[in-house]
């Protein structure tokens, strides 16, 4: 053997458990995309999203000792959750009508771009959180960095009436 | 969920039966235990045996993972897609895919769902291009 060769593992390539799932989670839903569409495909990515979104607000609300969160505990929490998984939420408003999230950077980094359903967990995680603790909420999300728009604002109406019935979205209700 | 579940859905049974009678596909309105509220001209044709006030969970092979999907299915009105398995009066299955989603919730928390279903062969064949760079 040479001794000129390079060992692989000195190799500086930007690979590990991280960008290795990110990168596996976007070729997943880009072929989803591509095969059965971006409406189809974001509902596959709607039910993990449920399932998840389930499993965070029952963990937070274990952790925090509390049978349900209060308007401002969720907003609190939806921020916390994205800042656990690198991602950049900041809360712009938040009032009996509504709460509104912005964004600086996605956990899925570059590798939400292009990619709209991967959205739907930002959507069904934000909303069934909210739903479960407030009984109802309606997600649209205004700007997304998947639609390259350099940010995220997500806006989760908490009441069925007035701007929210007018506005698209994704509406979300407490379990019956 | 009491006996006088389908009072509750009266209206939404009706609009239900307007907009899915010219639906080809499989389409019901279960409360969300899985009570059958209405039915289709489509699905009377494939399983006549379910009808108002059957309880579907009396013909899927798995109850409890159906009990789950109503569970999320109730909780948004976007369309979860989802599979099931449901046995017909010869007591053999057949497989469908699903698209499930909320129709309306009263203000005391009853809930009616849509439910639409496509044989699984035909869910498939989205899938028949990518099977074939697969092979």
């Amino acid at each position: 053997m040479s001794t000129d060769l390079g060992r692989a593992s000195d190799a500086a390539i930007p690979l590990d458990r991280d960008l290795f799932m990110r990168t596996l989670i976007r070729e997943l839903a880009g072929t989803l995309e591509n095969v059965v569409g971006i409406e189809d495909a974001a509902g596959f990515i709607s039910v993990v999203g449920t399932t998840i979104g389930e499993s965070i607000d029952q963990s937070y609300r274990k952790a925090l000792k509390l049978e349900k969160l209060s308007r401002a505990q969720v907003a609190d929490v939806l921020v916390d959750l994205k800042r656990r998984i690198n991602g950049k939420f900041y809360i712009i408003e938040e009032n009996d009508e509504r709460i509104v999230l912005g964004n600086d950077a996605c956990p899925f980094g570059e590798k939400v771009i292009g990619r709209p359903s991967m959205c739907m967990m930002t959507s069904n995680v934000f909303g069934n959180i909210t739903a479960e603790n407030l009984g109802y909420a309606k997600v649209k999300l205004e700007k997304t960095i998947a639609a390259g728009h350099g940010e995220c604002r997500v806006v989760i109406y908490l009441q069925p009436m007035g701007e929210a019935v007018e506005t698209d979205g994704r509406e979300y209700y407490s379990s019956p | 969920m009491d006996a006088n579940i389908t009072l509750h859905h009266n209206n939404v049974a009706l609009d239900f039966e307007s907009f899915a009678a010219s639906d080809t596909r499989i389409c019901m309105l279960l409360n969300a235990d899985g009570t059958v509220i209405a039915v289709n001209p489509a699905s009377k044709r494939a399983m006549p045996e379910i009808i108002p006030g059957s309880d579907l969970n009396n013909y899927i092979t798995d109850p409890a993972d159906f009990r789950r999907y109503l569970h999320q299915c109730a909780k948004t009105r976007g369309p979860l897609p989802g599979a099931l398995s449901l046995r017909d009066s010869n007591q053999g299955a057949r497989s469908w895919i699903c698209e499930g989603g909320l129709a309306k919730r009263t203000p005391d928390g009853h809930a009616a769902l849509v439910l639409r279903l496509q044989g699984a062969e035909l869910g498939k064949s989205a899938f028949a291009t990518l099977n074939a760079k697969i092979v």
